[in-house]
Parts: structure tokens; C-alpha cells; sequence
């Protein structure tokens, strides 16, 4: 009986020890299993920017023959040539029209979100409901009205016709985020303020504004890359080649220079890489920035 | 009201009138226009004239072969990047928090959330070099895996062109529902998953009863936000396929802009901008609708 039992606790044992040993290859298995999709997933998400850059630094005939090689002997001359051909206006452009719409936005979004958010004004909720209602309506709702606006108004052969457009859209979005942070700010600040005789400017700009520079920089973020690489509005509304903004004549080079990868890969590259740097720079706030539309704050 | 308080109130209205002003003209006023120019003829060529012809424009339009096609590519395109990218973004950030540690976390996350910065149109660019019909990675690719179906131009064939489009549009989109959910998931106590351990769940028990019902109202909101893109979706298609071949991915977008610009119909072109709108308010209302009943 003894002997017996003690055999039977042995198996158990040697049971034990196996279904043990199978979770721990299970175990195993399944953290190299997720790590392989883990890095396939990351793989996949640099590699078409591998190639962009690689193919921007190759000659045509090494492009086709290996795309995927690394350019040992790296073709400079292609971004010079595609500079040359027109696409630095492009990107002076769309950097011209992202400064000045920018300001534009910043000035004009923080004041109305200011107002909304510090001071007593009858009706403040109805008219902030009113502007953030804004972020419904989608730019396709506008594009052939404002064509003939801008036209009228003798506008469309210029890079500025995309200034109140890309102002009147962002501006909600502006005002809905700096509305957010500008709640947090503690309120007693504008009352000791407003004790010692500061307008309601003074305050705005000498208590609110600094305390205010991480929503600032979340709305400009994403205003900023909206308006960098926005292309409805910027395809319909400039009507003079010279004026057009690089997504614009990216596009055109997608459809124009069927044959001449390396050039087209430059100019993405060029629109690419100055906005991935930094985002690589400080990707933590952007993600905040571009993920602050999407939840309620 | 005292003095005082009428002061502050003028000055809180003017500091309101700029922002409003480039609303009103740019936002309000000429959305009002395009739904009036939607009931009318009118010509991009004599774009100053217009004639008010009721609802012909949208009886062409809903009696349009074309446009029934953009809602079916729609269709496809809205069920695939809410799978993939609600679905998967779901699986990813649940992983991303459970099995790696803060710093891993961090460099994945900043990784796959590249596309997303990135111009849609050189999104576009980079991938139509990618499917290039001669040399293009993907037709090799096929081509050294001896699947021939595969291993032929996708960007120009009736069958694979459209899932090439959602293919790359899902890949610039993919990190967007992930990151929502993982800054979620954060807000989960981490003593529910302790005890649910403790009960024996394994991460699929602990994906299935904690954090799907824990995400319920991100998860929702996340399905509205990403189908409002699908519905918008212009820059890659008009960079990859124009719509083509045979409009097989054409989606409303595209199609506005190829009857309002090429063809010059542009009271057409508004109905159909009126529609995508129409569409897009539906979804932002529901969104809205989520949000309160939270908040009750």
C-alpha cells in the first residue's frame, strides 16, 4: 500500500513537474510569438521611410533594380534638382501660410477662449457650444462656396486665400482645447488681479497666457500639422502654380513624373522629415496634441 | 449688472468678435451657400451665374450608378479600418499595457504613431512607390512567394485596388485608436486586473471582462471618430488611384471633387458635399449622445 501510494505520488509529481515545465515553453512561446508581431508591427511602420529615404538617394536605374538596398553612393543631386523644379517655393509656401494662419489662430483662439473661460459674459455658454459646434462640419461642406468667395474677392491666385479658411476651421478646435486648460487655472489669480486695477487684457496676457503654454502648445501642434499637410482646401482654392503649397504639388508630381521616382521621393522626403524629426523630438506632446480633439476634456 | 460687470462683459465680447467673425464668413456663411447652390444649377465655367432648379440635383444624384458605388466602397472601407483599426488597436494597446514595461511602452507606441503625423498625400506617394507595377515591393513580394493572383499591379486592378487603398489608409491610421485606448487603459485600477489574476484569468479573460467593458464608452467614441475619417477619406486615394480604375475606389470625397472640378458640375458636386456633411453630423451627434450618458 505504502509502496504503492508513494509510486502514485511520484507520477503525481513527475506530472506536475511536466504540466510545470509545458507552461513555461507555453509561456515562452507565446512572449516570442508577441514579440515577433510586436517588431513586424514596428518593422512595417518605419519601413516605407526607409525606402522613401533610400529611394530619394538613388539613381533611377538603382532604384528599379534594388529598392530595398541602402544608397552607398547617396545621389544628393536629386533634392537639389527637385528644389530647383519648383518645390522650395512650395514648401516656403505652405511654411508662410503655416506661420501667418498660426499666429492668426493663436491670437484670435486663446482671446475668444480667454473671454469664454475667465470672464462673466451673459450667454458665454450658448456662444461656446455655438463655436465648438464648428468641429462638425467637415471642409467638403465649404470648398465650392469659398472658391467663388476668394475668386470675388480676386484672391485665388495667391497662397493667402487659404488664410481665413484654414483660420475659421481651426478656430473652433483652438477654442475648444484652450476653453479646456484655461478652466484649470486656478481663478484667485485673476481676482488679486483684478483687485489691484488690471484690465481684463492684463490679465489675459500677463496672468493666463503663461500659465496657459501647455495647452498653447498641444492646439498648436495639431493645428500646425493639420495645416501642413491639409490638401482639399489648398487643391481647389490657389489657382497660380507658383503659389501652391507642397501637398498640392506633391500630388501633381504623383501624376506628372510618373517615371522619375527618385525625384518624387525627395520631395516626400523633404515634406516628411522636417515634421517627423520633431515629432520624434517631443512625440509625448505630440500624441497629446493630436489626440486632444478626440476626447471630452 | 453693476458697471463693473457691463465693462467686463464689453470687453469679453470683443475679445469673442475676431474668433466669431472668421467662423461666421468662413465656417457658417459659406456652408449655408453650398447647401443653397446644392438645390441650383451651377457651372464652374460662369461660376457667377446660377439657376434654381429644386431637388433635380439630388434626384441625379441618388439615381447616380456612381454614387452608389462610392457608399459600397465606403462600406468596405468603413468595415475594414474599424476592424483593424478599433479591433487591433484594441489587442495592441491591451498588450502594450499589460506585457511590456514603461520605457518599451514608450518606444513602441512612438513608433507605430508614425505614419499618423505624416501628409497623407506622401503617405500616398510612398505606397504607390511600394506598389509600383514593375519594380514595386509588393508585386515582388508575391511574386518570390509564387502567388501569382497577388503579384500583379494592385493600384489598376478592379479587384485589388480598393483593398490597397484601405490597406495603406489603415496603416497611416492604425496607432490613432491605440494610443486612445492606452491612455484609457491607464485609468483602469490595476487592482481589478490583480484580482481577476488572482481568480486564474488568462489575457484573453482579462481583455474579454475587464478592459473591453472598463473602455466600453472610449471604444464607441474611438468607432465614430475613425468611420468620420473613413467618410472623409480624399488625399491617399486621389494620390494613389484617382478614384480608378472604373471608379472602383472612388469614395464620395473624390467623386465631389471629380464632378465639381473636372467635369464643372458644381451644383452637383454640393449635394453631394451635402450628403457627406449629412453623414458626418449624424455620426457627431451620436458621439455627442455617448458623452452625456456617461456623464448621467
Amino acid at each position: 500500500m505504502i509502496e504503492l501510494s508513494q509510486a502514485g505520488q511520484q507520477a503525481a509529481r513527475r506530472e506536475d513537474a511536466l504540466a510545470r515545465l509545458k507552461l513555461r515553453v507555453g509561456r515562452y512561446v507565446g512572449r516570442a510569438l508577441l514579440w515577433v508581431i510586436l517588431l513586424a508591427l514596428a518593422f512595417f511602420a518605419i519601413l516605407p521611410f526607409y525606402m522613401t529615404v533610400a529611394g530619394s538617394l538613388k539613381n533611377n536605374w538603382d532604384l528599379v533594380k534594388s529598392p530595398l538596398s541602402l544608397p552607398l553612393e547617396p545621389v544628393w543631386m536629386n533634392y537639389a534638382n527637385v528644389l530647383k523644379q519648383g518645390f522650395a517655393r512650395h514648401l516656403l509656401n505652405t511654411l508662410i501660410v503655416n506661420v501667418v494662419c498660426l499666429s492668426l489662430i493663436t491670437a484670435f483662439g486663446s482671446l475668444a477662449a480667454f473671454a469664454l473661460a475667465r470672464l462673466r459674459i451673459p450667454g458665454a455658454q450658448s456662444i461656446r457650444i455655438g463655436i465648438v459646434s464648428g468641429l462638425m462640419i467637415p471642409v467638403y461642406a465649404v470648398l465650392f462656396p469659398l472658391y467663388l468667395m476668394l475668386d470675388r474677392w480676386g484672391l485665388t491666385q495667391s497662397y493667402l486665400a487659404l488664410v481665413g479658411p484654414y483660420v475659421g476651421f481651426g478656430m473652433p478646435f483652438a477654442v475648444f482645447v484652450l476653453h479646456g486648460y484655461m478652466k484649470t487655472i486656478p481663478y484667485e489669480l485673476d481676482e488679486s488681479a483684478k483687485m489691484d486695477g488690471a484690465t481684463p487684457f492684463q490679465i489675459y496676457w500677463h496672468v493666463v497666457m503663461p500659465l496657459a503654454r501647455p495647452g498653447l502648445a498641444s492646439m498648436l501642434i495639431f493645428e500646425a500639422l493639420w495645416i501642413w499637410n491639409e490638401l482639399p482646401f489648398a487643391l481647389i482654392l490657389i489657382r497660380k502654380e507658383a503659389m501652391k503649397t507642397a501637398a498640392v504639388a506633391l500630388l501633381q508630381f504623383g501624376t506628372n513624373w510618373v517615371m522619375d521616382w527618385p525625384w518624387i521621393l525627395a520631395a516626400v522626403s523633404l515634406i516628411t522629415f522636417p515634421i517627423l524629426l520633431v515629432y520624434l523630438l517631443m512625440s509625448e506632446q505630440f500624441i497629446r496634441g493630436l489626440t486632444a480633439g478626440a476626447v471630452k476634456q | 449688472m453693476t458697471s463693473l460687470q457691463k465693462r467686463e462683459a464689453l470687453w469679453g465680447y470683443l475679445f469673442l468678435l475676431p474668433a466669431i467673425l472668421f467662423l461666421a464668413v468662413f465656417v457658417v456663411y459659406a456652408t449655408v451657400i453650398g447647401l443653397q447652390r446644392s438645390f441650383t444649377a451651377w457651372d464652374f465655367m460662369s461660376i457667377a451665374k446660377w439657376k434654381f432648379i429644386g431637388f433635380d440635383n439630388y434626384v441625379r444624384l441618388f439615381t447616380d450608378g456612381v454614387f452608389w458605388l462610392t457608399m459600397k466602397n465606403l462600406l468596405f472601407i468603413l468595415l475594414g479600418k474599424v476592424i483593424v483599426q478599433v479591433g487591433g488597436g484594441l489587442l495592441l494597446a491591451n498588450t502594450l499595457h499589460h506585457s511590456l514595461g514603461p520605457v518599451l511602452r514608450r518606444i513602441l507606441r512612438t513608433i507605430y504613431f508614425m505614419p499618423a503625423v505624416v501628409a497623407p498625400i506622401a503617405v500616398a506617394l510612398q505606397w504607390s512607390y511600394i506598389f509600383e507595377p514593375d519594380f514595386g515591393l509588393i508585386t515582388k513580394f508575391f511574386a518570390f512567394l509564387g502567388i501569382q493572383p497577388l503579384a500583379v499591379p494592385w493600384l489598376s486592378d478592379p479587384n485589388l485596388s480598393l483593398a490597397g487603398v484601405i490597406l495603406v489608409d489603415t496603416w497611416a491610421g492604425l496607432a490613432f485608436p491605440m494610443v486612445l485606448f492606452l491612455a484609457a487603459i491607464q485609468a483602469i485600477p490595476d487592482e481589478h486586473y490583480e484580482a481577476a489574476r488572482i481568480d486564474g484569468a488568462g489575457a484573453f479573460a482579462l481583455l474579454r471582462y475587464i478592459t473591453i467593458p472598463g473602455l466600453r464608452t472610449m471604444i464607441t467614441v474611438t468607432t465614430i471618430l475613425v468611420s468620420i475619417n473613413a467618410i472623409k477619406l480624399f488625399d491617399v486615394v486621389r494620390g494613389m488611384t484617382r478614384g480608378g480604375p472604373n471608379h472602383h475606389t472612388e469614395t464620395p470625397a473624390t467623386w465631389m471633387f471629380q464632378t465639381g472640378i473636372n467635369q464643372f458640375d458644381l451644383g452637383y458636386a454640393c449635394a453631394l458635399a451635402a450628403v457627406i456633411v449629412a453623414m458626418c453630423l449624424l455620426l457627431t451627434l451620436a458621439e455627442l449622445r455617448v458623452f452625456e450618458r456617461q456623464e448621467e
